[in-house]
């Protein structure tokens, strides 16, 4: 791999912000944005000539900025877990990369050379998966913007924030951040946002780096961190944006004009650049930087624009494509996804070597698993390299550590998603969106543990780890070599569990922390027919308000929605059959069965009941039919006062 | 099924200009067996086949298939044919060419000695991750969600053991066809050559292949000779729980009196699933009463709460209870461990009590209320 040359042409744009100082800025005047005097404002309704004043002040315990895989992740578990969360996007709608704006596949471990080719990601990213296929089986990207939403909005404690972006943060003498300064666009409004913790997630992280916080741009060298990927010398590759589309056929021979700002693809010149489909663009359809692709993303948008128009121009008027003469563009990407740009310092940095020795961290959160697959900057500008240096598989997950994930010199700063504590090499794996988030469910879990114990992140991470790995696990995350043992749970002190019937699997096994089956390892336990019972048995009375069911989503196959339908070939399109649907539980009181609780239409892996509590010495679960499946698996039984 | 891997290293001695052996296809000691089989490249669903199975001194010696070496849509491979041999238990044994005949790898490469023998090794290897491949995995290189213009992404999913490079597809399609459906059709076709007599000889092997082989092929017949009933009553108490799974599916088709003998026989089996299976299988009957005495004789020896539940589930659905079956009940109230007695406890307190059995009650609630 050489350091390509030819952005040095273009660097212009992006040379002069380069120069401008890293160090911590703190807002002269934040309330000055809102700020108005010239107005002549004729208010016809009051009959008053006003000024307005639209600058409010609002309070959180926690705000996340940026409401991609990550952000949203995080913002659901800090309300979840009882933070008062504001989720702040720049966008109109939420979803990031995932959103109807830009259509990238929502991708998670695969391709894993194991037994387990999948491994997929559990937790919230999969709950607004399965609803997607609840609530929007025809794969339409605008109305999964609205499951989206639905799945967010439903959440208590946590306010949405779109159309406003967070510019500027304001730091307590003490070098915390006060507040985020937003500009909410459509009400032309300038906000203060006061919180405890604050969470970036916003992929760039202006935030993060108005206030302060270090983070690097570019390519590690080799010798740092001894990355074999890496480059011989540090330089400034970062991978690029990429504009996509989607296509629908019309039946009929149809004719394609190109726009006048279509940039002609050199379709000789190409290396490893394939057309073997015609559904959904190209991910190579892309442009980075090797200085600063923050400077550069306008400039690169309207060349994408170009290039993506290019390509669609050689496959319908080369005549090298007949099989395409049918097909008209049916959506265009205006807004180019982004890969890389800002990586911000934690008290640890993930590398390639930790990730290919499947390095164990005693501050594991989650896991990832996606290739290492490092895209080429020069993208549709350097047709003669590759458009992704594709590295290297995994063959199973490697854990991500809590460490990475909070700023080393901000103490109220986290990360999740493309933005963290990870080498250049490392996020060509980390990138992918079921990594990030996981990565926001514990970010968002941690904030909202700091602040009902009081605590920083770096505390959390050095003497409170369990508290957080624990709660993670409790709400449904997998976390590699992690089982839970969590004392408060009572099942785990129960004498007997048992079902009416094993057709594989062990009832015994939902009580031994970990709740997926592992490679060799089983830890289910299934029924042999439907409807199917499983009852926990204690000597003495418990006070139960609280039972945890997670059951079967079939982690081995995927779950996401694609742009292309050849690509649904082996998933299920609708909501797991596996999974439980209908279930009753009782409890044994004075020695008759009593239903305590009830749950139709479940949808969730984790199934969560709460009641009003009841003391009892035998609770029995009924479950009464699935999605479709025969038998009843289950991964985990919790019962909690 | 667990399948008892044994690695048959063949002496391939086909290639090169060796003159081969090419087994018979027909002939007196061969029979024909028309088989409809899917296979994951077969684009139209499945296709018939003839499946040969060769006898050798009147006894079913080895299965084998004739199949192109490449199921290809687009033909830009070459097309051999190859000869796979399977065991009368569907298990690979080794491959065949024709005399001269070579398998190619990409570009038309001749495959090399070392290649042969790994694809016999592949072949030989029911765990290989070509399980999990697709057709289009192979086809299209579209394993990696991104990156799918990377040419070769499929080396990458498969481990240098796994595929010969170049000869993926071939690689997939013969082990897709030695460890797919065929494997089944041989068992049943093998199965049916077979006496009860010889498979009740072979529920005495130390091989476990051939003990569960022999108890699913029992499983499929509905009329059982005596000796086939007093060998699975004789075996009943030492079956590991994969044996009990298919005997007790099998039992709805066999005599009511005979499934008695054969759960009470099972209910002595030291491993706790076993019993559980089988009281299962009793749970199924529904209303069959001949359960009953066994069941009673049962509780006296239950020693886990699963157990005992599902005796009491099962009892409770015969309606009340005698006195007598009262007062056998009560005397078990008095030495089991507290999670049996509880049970216990609240099903005789849905039952008529005489005076006496509702002081016994008394005692116990008296005694135990804390846990109650
Ligand atoms: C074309 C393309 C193909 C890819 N392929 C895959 C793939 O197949 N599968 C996969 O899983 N991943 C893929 N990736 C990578 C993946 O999309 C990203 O790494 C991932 O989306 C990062 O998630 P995130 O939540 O950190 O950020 P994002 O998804 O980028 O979300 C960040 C959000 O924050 C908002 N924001 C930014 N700044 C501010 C601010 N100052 N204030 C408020 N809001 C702000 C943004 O508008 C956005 O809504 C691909 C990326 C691209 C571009």
């Amino acid at each position: 791999m050489k350091r390509r040359k030819f952005f040095k042409q273009t660097a212009g744009a992006g040379l002069l912000s380069g120069l401008l100082p890293l160090s911590i800025r703190v807002n002269d005047d934040p309330v000055n944005l809102g700020k108005r005097s010239n107005d002549h404002w004729e208010q016809m309704g009051k009959g008053k000539i006003g000024i307005p004043k639209r600058q409010k002040t609002v309070q959180y315990d926690v705000a996340v900025i940026g409401a991609g895989m990550a952000g949203i992740s995080a913002a659901v578990a800090s309300a979840r877990n009882g933070a008062k969360t504001v989720l702040i996007n720049d966008r109109p709608v939420l979803g990031g990369n995932a959103s109807s704006e830009i259509r990238v596949t929502v991708n998670g471990v695969q391709s894993l050379q194991n037994k387990h080719r999948v491994e997929r990601e559990t937790g919230i990213i999969e709950e607004m998966l399965i609803d997607n296929w609840y609530f929007n089986p025809q794969e339409s990207y605008p109305v999964w913007d609205h499951v989206v939403y639905d799945y967010v909005s439903q959440q208590s404690n946590l306010d949405i924030m779109l159309n406003t972006q967070a510019i500027d943060a304001v730091m307590h003498d003490s070098g915390t951040i006060k507040s985020a300064i937003c500009w909410q666009l459509t009400t032309e409004t300038a906000f203060t946002i006061n919180a405890k913790y604050f969470i970036d997630c916003s992929g760039d992280g202006l935030l993060a780096a108005t206030a302060g916080a270090e983070y690097r741009t570019g390519r590690e060298a080799r010798s740092e961190f001894d990355e074999s990927f890496a480059p011989e010398v540090a330089d400034g590759w970062q991978m690029g944006a990429t504009l996509m589309m989607i296509t629908k056929d019309m039946e009929k021979p149809m004719p394609y004009y190109p726009p006048s700002f279509m940039i002609p693809y050199q379709a000789e010149k190409a290396h490893d650049r394939k057309i073997n489909q015609f559904k959904e663009g190209y991910w190579w359809v892309e442009l980075g930087s090797d200085d600063d692709i923050i400077a550069d993303q306008e400039t690169n948008r309207h060349k994408l624009m170009g290039y993506m128009h290019g390509v669609w121009n050689y496959i319908k008027n080369s005549g090298e494509f007949p099989e395409a003469d049918n097909l008209v563009l049916d959506w265009v990407g205006s807004l180019p996804g982004r890969r890389e740009s800002r990586r911000f310092m934690g008290d640890y940095i993930l590398t390639q070597k930790d990730m290919e020795t499947y390095k164990h961290f005693e501050d594991a959160i989650g896991y990832g698993g996606w290739s290492l697959d490092e895209h080429n900057p020069g993208g549709i500008e350097n047709l003669s390299e590759p458009p992704s240096y594709f590295h290297d598989r995994f063959n199973k997950p490697y854990e991500v550590p809590f460490r990475s994930l909070y700023s080393k010199n901000i103490k109220n700063l986290m990360f999740a998603g493309r933005n963290v504590s990870v080498t250049h090499i490392a996020l060509s794996s980390t990138r992918i969106q079921g990594t990030c988030a996981l990565m926001g469910q514990a970010v968002g879990t941690a904030a909202a543990l700091c602040l009902s114990h009081q605590l920083s992140p770096r505390m959390l991470a050095q003497n409170n780890i369990d508290l957080l790995q624990e709660q993670l696990l409790r709400d449904d995350v997998y976390i590699p070599n992690r089982p839970s043992r969590d004392p408060k749970d009572l099942a785990r002190q129960c004498q007997v569990i048992f079902g009416d019937s094993t057709a594989t699997g062990d009832a015994k096994l939902l009580l031994d922390g970990i709740s997926r089956d592992e490679i060799d390892q089983i830890h289910h336990w299934s029924s042999s027919s439907k409807p199917a019972q499983l009852q926990l048995e204690w000597l003495e009375a418990q006070p139960i308000s609280e039972v945890l069911i997670k059951a079967d989503t079939n982690l081995q196959r995927k779950i996401m929605m694609h742009k292309n339908p050849d690509k649904n070939e082996e998933q299920i399109l609708a909501v797991p059959p596996e999974l439980v649907r209908e279930l009753v539980l009782e409890a044994r009181v004075a020695g008759a069965w009593k239903e305590i609780a009830q749950l139709s239409d479940n949808r969730r892996r984790m199934i969560k009941l709460s009641f009003a509590p009841v003391q009892t010495s035998a609770l029995r679960i009924k479950f009464k039919d699935t999605w479709g499946a025969d038998q009843v698996k289950i991964y985990e039984v919790r019962c909690y006062s | 099924m667990l399948f008892i891997r044994s690695v048959i290293l063949v002496i391939i001695s086909f290639w090169g200009s060796a003159p081969g052996q090419w087994t018979d296809a027909a002939g007196p000691d061969i029979k024909t067996i028309a088989v409809t089989v899917d296979h994951p490249a077969l684009e139209d669903g499945p296709e018939e086949m003839s499946l040969r199975q060769v006898f050798e001194g009147g006894a079913s010696s080895y299965f084998f298939l004739e199949v192109e070496s490449v199921l290809c849509a687009d033909h830009i491979c070459k097309v051999v044919p190859v000869r796979l041999f399977w065991d009368n238990y569907g298990r690979y044994k080794r491959y065949e060419l024709e005399p001269g005949v070579e398998l190619e790898k990409g570009e038309g490469l001749p495959f090399e000695k070392e290649d042969y023998e790994q694809l016999d090794r592949i072949l030989a290897n029911e765990e290989s991750a070509l399980r999990e491949l697709s057709y289009a995995d192979i086809t299209q290189t579209k394993v990696h969600g991104e990156v799918d213009a990377m040419s070769g992404a499929t080396a990458l999913i498969l481990s240098d053991q796994e595929s010969i490079e170049g000869a993926t597809w071939t690689c997939f399609t013969l082990w897709h066809w030695v460890h797919g459906e065929m494997k089944n059709k041989i068992r049943e076709a093998y199965a049916l050559t077979l006496e009860q007599r010889q498979l009740r000889e072979m529920l005495d092997s130390k091989e476990e292949e051939m003990k569960l082989f022999a108890y699913e092929s029992l499983a499929y017949r509905e009329d059982l000779e005596e000796d086939t009933e007093w060998a699975l009553l004789a075996q009943a108490p030492r079956l590991t729980l994969e044996e009990a799974r298919i005997i007790c599916t099998a039992q709805a088709k066999w005599p009511l009196d005979f499934r008695v003998q054969l759960s009470q026989s099972l209910l002595t089996n030291p491993a706790e699933a076993v019993r559980l299976i089988s009281l299962e299988t009793i749970d199924k009957n529904e209303q069959e009463e001949e359960f009953k005495p066994l069941l009673f004789d049962h509780l006296e020896t239950i020693s886990s709460l699963p157990e005992a539940d599902k005796v009491l589930n099962i009892l409770g659905r015969y309606g009340p209870l005698m006195s007598t079956e009262v007062d056998a009940m009560q005397e078990i109230l008095k030495e089991k461990d507290l999670l049996i007695t509880r049970r216990l406890f609240y099903f005789l307190q849905n039952q008529k009590l005489s005076a006496s059995q509702q002081s016994v009650m008394d005692d116990f609630y008296r005694q135990n209320s804390h846990y109650l």
